[in-house]
């Protein structure tokens, strides 16, 4: 689904990623763990195709296809989503006009007929019961005046509703109480299928209780240091990210 | 183009009107006309003219409406706004119609009234009072309240040789506790370059409430200017939007006077100047006794090589305690060449008051763009979605949703590239 190979990316001349690279197969989960600063949010913004990274060198193949060829509404329609880490307030636009203009533009994109208003209301009502968000959320401006928990509640309820291929949730779970977690995870859960692949960017051990990765890798300084199973997660939780650093560094010197 | 010596010829046009026969206005007139000539007309060097152009108006010899022969042409009654409303219809500045349940007054040349001399401002004010055509009274009984929106249309006939100088004066006055929803509608003649100079007069006495929309729509060529002076006394409340949705040279000057206390006034404007056009909002709000409230919310689109001037003055009078005056001023810049001007400003004589202020020129918010995109829109779209809410964002305090659905209709001719939106009215949040 997604290879990154040895990508290279900076920022206002600073490179931050420094030689990523990451295999992601169609029907699995990743988790990738790190500590500030390693790059993390750069990655998933790069994924997206925000505009002001500057890729130095590696590649970046989604279903075959050069990702970082196509600009971000391209990626969208061909199925990336990401869940932002701080999802933009926009006031004055309906959070329901948005969900209807980016389905119907991926749907276009899919030679699909547009959903009629009826048809749509009964998908996003469905999905925003499952996200337990009350129906006046859905139509207030995109995120305005949202609690922190509500921001990530919306942009998975985004992702249910767009059914993307490739998910990407960065730090998704910063933010939210035990209760909202437990929402958010049921939401990702639920997309997992076997033409599906989904990247949780994340600093805690937390969301991965609830969803479980079928591999964890650890980022820091802009490069992959180590990769594993679920238990390099707990690993990580119980004797954090310095141990890692060391034991990379020390290959290095080797 | 040679140049125009303007006072010779409004000299000869008021010998004109004066040998047309003697009528009410004929003093006021005389004196007007020697004010313009000592005044001429507003320029750069006026503070309150620093960043206008003026030049096109004294390129051209506006011959008075008030002048022209016959009656002016009926125009039809239908209009557009969802509502049903009472309607007072100005042609080329003269009362051509009135259809409400008001107390009128329509005083046109000929009539024996003494009209009251007035204080101008500039040369322009003046020129205005020069060349006075009808001066429409409408008065509200104490406690009265009517059951439509009175809708007050302005607009000229079809366009003549020489462009025509229109000047209404309109006084509007509330009885205590009386209620009005006021929607002036000035709508552009396609090719007319007439020169449409109102002056109207708003009156709330204690605990009157009036909600003023006035909506400049239709063809962007003509020079408007309209000049405002309210007065608001004990516990009135007056809520105005002023929708520059169209127009070549829009002027507004709106001065509003809190006299009573509990007295407070909300503006809420909009100016979406594009091409070469120009959008001019000259406020003034006065706080001059204790416990008063006032709020300016007023936000611009600009685009091409347009101009907008915003310049919103909040005075809070020694003694006006407890007042409390907010004012916000945004402007979203849609190309390189488009250039605005706003000048927000707090006087504040008094030590226990709330004020606060604030104005932003910028372009379109990079991130919540981004989102858009990543969401699978496409540019175009998510540009006019932004553009859109960012100036639909106004109109939340308009008195009814199918004015505002028509407003919003008239947002959407007037943006670029809003007819991407495949449902206008679901866009707001």
């Amino acid at each position: 689904m997604l290879v990154i190979k040895d990508l290279r990316v900076a920022v206002d001349g600073k490179e931050i990623l420094q030689g990523l690279s990451l295999d992601l197969p169609a029907g699995e989960v990743h988790a990738i763990m790190g500590p500030n600063g390693s790059g993390k949010s750069t990655l998933s913004q790069v994924l997206a195709g925000r505009g002001d990274y500057e890729i130095l060198a590696g590649s970046v193949r989604y279903q075959g296809e050069d990702l970082l060829a196509l600009a971000p509404e391209e990626r969208a329609r061909e199925g990336v989503f990401l869940a932002f880490q701080y999802p933009v307030e926009i006031p004055g636009v309906n959070n329901t006009y948005l969900l209807k203009a980016a389905l119907n533009a991926k749907r276009k994109h899919q030679g699909l007929a547009e959903l009629d208003a009826f048809e749509f209301l009964k998908i996003i009502k469905a999905h925003a019961a499952f996200m337990e968000m009350p129906a006046d959320m859905l139509n207030r401006g995109v995120n305005e005046g949202f609690s922190g928990g509500e921001k990530k509640r919306n942009e998975v309820l985004q992702m249910l509703v767009l059914e993307p291929k490739l998910a990407i949730l960065d730090e998704t779970d910063s933010g939210l109480d035990i209760d909202a977690l437990k929402v958010v995870a049921r939401g990702v859960e639920s997309l997992r299928a076997a033409d599906r692949s989904i990247l949780m960017i994340t600093h805690y051990q937390r969301l991965l209780d609830h969803v479980h990765p079928d591999r964890v890798h650890v980022l820091a300084g802009g490069r992959i240091l180590k990769s594993g199973g679920p238990e390099l997660a707990s690993q990580l939780e119980s004797r954090g990210y310095d141990w890692v650093l060391e034991e990379s560094a020390a290959g290095a010197g080797a | 183009m040679a140049k125009l010596d303007l006072s010779a010829h409004y000299d000869s046009q008021a010998t004109a009107l004066a040998a047309d026969g003697e009528d009410a206005f004929a003093a006021v007139r005389r004196d007007a006309l020697a004010r313009f000539r000592e005044l001429g007309l507003p320029s750069k060097r006026d503070e309150a003219w620093r960043y206008t152009e003026t030049r096109a108006l004294s390129r051209r010899a506006f011959l008075p409406a008030a002048l022209l022969p016959g009656e002016p042409p009926t125009v039809p009654a239908a209009h557009e706004l969802l509502d049903p409303m009472y309607e007072l219809l100005i042609v080329d500045g003269r009362l051509v119609r009135c259809d409400a349940p008001v107390s009128l007054r329509a005083l046109s040349r000929g009539d024996a009234v003494t009209a009251p001399t007035a204080q101008y401002d500039d040369g322009l004010a003046a020129l205005q009072s020069a060349f006075l055509s009808d001066l429409i009274e409408i008065e509200l009984a104490p406690g009265a309240r009517l059951e439509r929106p009175l809708l007050i249309r302005r607009q000229s006939s079809s366009p003549a040789s020489s462009p025509r100088i229109a000047c209404p004066t309109l006084r509007i006055s509330l009885g205590a506790g009386a209620d009005l929803i006021l929607v002036e509608q000035q709508i552009g003649t396609p090719g007319s370059e007439d020169l449409d100079s109102v002056s109207l007069d708003l009156m709330l006495a204690d605990a009157a409430t009036l909600d003023w929309t006035r909506m400049r729509v239709g063809a962007a060529a003509g020079y408007r200017i309209d000049r405002c002076r309210a007065s608001l006394g004990r516990n009135s409340r007056l809520r105005a939007s002023h929708l520059d949705l169209a127009g070549h040279w829009n002027r507004s000057d709106l001065r509003v006077v809190l006299a009573g206390a509990g007295a407070s006034v909300a503006l809420d404007g909009l100016y979406l100047p594009q091409g070469t056009d120009l959008h001019d909002h000259h406020l003034e709000v006065v706080h001059a006794v204790p416990h008063t409230r006032s709020a300016q919310r007023y936000r611009g689109v600009l685009s091409g090589t347009s101009r907008a001037v915003f310049s919103g003055r909040v005075l809070i009078e020694a003694g006006a305690q407890h007042a409390d005056a907010s004012q916000e001023n945004r402007n979203l810049l849609l190309s390189e060449g488009a250039e605005v001007d706003t000048k927000p400003e707090l006087e504040i004589y008094a030590d226990d008051v709330k004020a606060s202020h604030g104005a932003t020129v910028g372009q379109l918010d990079e991130a919540s763009m981004f989102y858009l995109l990543s969401r699978g829109l496409d540019r175009e779209t998510a540009r006019a979605l932004l553009v859109f809410a960012f100036a639909d964002t106004v109109l939340t305090g308009l008195p009814s949703n199918a004015l505002r659905l028509y407003v919003e209709a008239q947002l959407v001719a007037a943006l670029p590239n809003a007819e991407v939106l495949s449902d206008a009215a679901g866009v707001r949040a």
